[in-house]
């Protein structure tokens, strides 16, 4: 009995040690449709546009965003970096947006390249991918801190 | 009927990717629920729990989004409740938007009432750290409706690296009240008090709230306020202000509100709360919050029973998220005050006349929330 206590004790304190992000997150690069005309933007511009904060590009196109599913490690790296938050922040964010009946999440692409795919066929499109990922079809967007 | 409206909802649901109409391009299916278990102490009620315990808090909400084009969107939330009194159907909201930009965008229907913080999310609770919102600000005293009917106009505005996000809007609103209280001190008879929450109807409301975003990723400050004509023989005027207060990061979640009720010839209210809630790690949250509420009727006698006004509660809570989207909780309140936490209400006479009224009240609950 006492022994099963201890399991029970280490594997509490185990969890309540366990870092808040357990993915490890990865680089992303950020692209756009190839008939987008903005070639970069600003960490905070980009946020607004994958929080659908600003839905029309500079231009007055309307904005297509796209992400990868909550438990993509690019989707980690790229919450954390651009948008200051982690995914289940991101998610409590677009259960408020939700339920107040505000807005919509963004579309959902299982892979790169799914995602790439959607944002070449997409006008006004803006997606996220894995920095070694094939972009073939679409621009890279520049982002500056 | 209202299972009949329950069903029809449902068949719309399953039926809406399939037939989807000409010019809508994308619809989206969302919902919420919960169940939970609540016990309390001495002969009190309160949030469901009974002395004995109940099981039956259950509840499942379905939300619809539908949008043609980029301008043009609908929204619809049907909301089922079953507790000791029963089911309970409602329609949370059902409303068109059009957008004429991401400052302008133009409402009309039954619209989630822009006040504080919460309201617009009164039952989500994955979106939240505790099972209940706090009732000192969100409890059945009715500082506000959980929609309007009418027209509205929201947006949001840069301000530098400063944003505000605002709300105007005009027609009637509905709110919850728990009638038990004030029909105890108009010695009404308690045994045709047959639903304890009843429902108050105001007309030509006109509302705001202004929410300003700081430069501090999380912090936000706001105010909200309305006015309208109580829908009774008196048409009184009811007026009620709030102020709130945010800050939200990966880890924290603060929150403070202050509610301000005035009913002319009627009852006024102040009510307040602060809760702050920490991630311990991914999946394990712990909370805690503080709320106060001091209500007061016009014309009556109080002294027999002057705990029926107030309202103080502490609440510590211990939340594990398997996902974003759902979480287990345990919370225990300990409440000082009747206005909400009291005996059912044909004992009330009694349990008063005896001396026997316990103005403490301890409640457990346990159970879980989920959202998709």
């Amino acid at each position: 009995m006492k022994h099963s206590i201890r399991i029970l004790i280490a594997a509490v304190v185990l969890a309540m040690v366990a870092p808040l992000n357990a993915l490890r997150a990865q680089d992303y690069k950020v692209v756009v449709n190839s008939a987008t005309t903005v070639a970069s933007m600003s960490k905070a511009e980009v946020a607004r546009l994958f929080l659908k904060q600003d839905t029309r590009w500079k231009d007055g196109k309307p904005v297509a965003v796209v992400d990868l599913p909550p438990a993509s490690a690019v989707r980690q790296g790229f919450s954390k970096t651009v948008l200051g938050k982690d995914v289940g922040s991101v998610n409590s964010y677009w259960q408020q947006q939700v339920f107040s009946g505000r807005a919509s999440p963004p579309v959902v692409k299982q892979s790169d390249a799914d995602v790439v795919a959607y944002v070449a066929a997409t006008p006004g499109a803006v997606g996220y991918v894995s920095a070694d990922a094939a972009a073939s079809g679409v621009k890279t967007l520049t982002v500056t801190p | 009927m209202q299972n009949r409206t329950w069903a029809l909802a449902l068949a719309l649901a399953a039926a809406v990717p399939l037939h989807a109409q000409d010019g809508i391009d994308h619809v989206d299916i969302h919902g919420f629920g919960g169940w939970s278990y609540g016990r309390t102490s001495a002969t009190n009620v309160y949030l469901g729990g009974l002395p004995e315990g109940d099981n039956r808090l259950s509840q499942f909400a379905l939300n619809l989004g539908a949008s043609s084009g980029e301008s043009f969107r609908v929204n619809a939330q049907t909301e089922m409740n079953e507790d000791d009194d029963g089911t309970h159907v409602a329609l949370d909201y059902a409303f068109a938007e059009f957008k004429l930009s991401d400052h302008v965008k133009f409402r009309v229907g039954q619209v989630k009432q822009p006040f504080g913080i919460y309201t617009e999310l009164f039952n989500v609770g994955t979106v939240r750290p505790f099972f209940s919102l706090p009732q000192g600000v969100y409890g059945p005293v009715g500082f506000a409706g959980q929609s309007y009917k009418g027209v509205g106009v929201t947006g949001s505005e840069r301000l530098g690296k400063w944003s505000a996000d605002y709300d105007v809007y005009g027609g009637g609103n509905d709110l919850m009240k728990q009638h038990v209280v004030e029909a105890y001190y108009h010695h009404e008879d308690l045994n045709d008090v047959a639903n304890e929450i009843e429902t108050q109807s105001t007309r030509n409301v006109v509302g705001t709230r202004l929410v300003l975003r700081t430069p501090i990723e999380g912090l936000s400050f706001g105010g909200s306020a309305y006015t309208g004509i109580l829908n009774e023989e008196a048409a009184n005027r009811r007026t009620v202000a709030a102020g709130q207060a945010e800050f939200v990061n990966d880890r924290w979640s603060v929150r403070s509100e202050v509610a301000r009720e005035h009913q002319v010839q009627d009852e006024d209210a102040l009510g307040y709360y602060a809760e702050a809630a920490y991630r311990l790690t991914a999946k394990w949250q712990a909370g805690v919050q503080f709320d106060h509420l001091h209500n007061t009727f016009d014309g009556v006698d109080a002294s027999s029973a002057p705990s029926l006004q107030d309202h103080k509660e502490g609440v510590v809570g211990l939340n594990y998220w398997f996902t974003p989207a759902l979480v287990l909780k345990a919370d225990v309140h300990h409440v000082v005050g009747n206005r909400f936490a009291l005996p059912h209400p044909e004992l009330l006479n009694d349990i008063i006349a005896q001396g026997a009224l316990s103005k403490s009240t301890t409640l457990v609950r346990l159970g879980g929330q989920f959202s998709f």
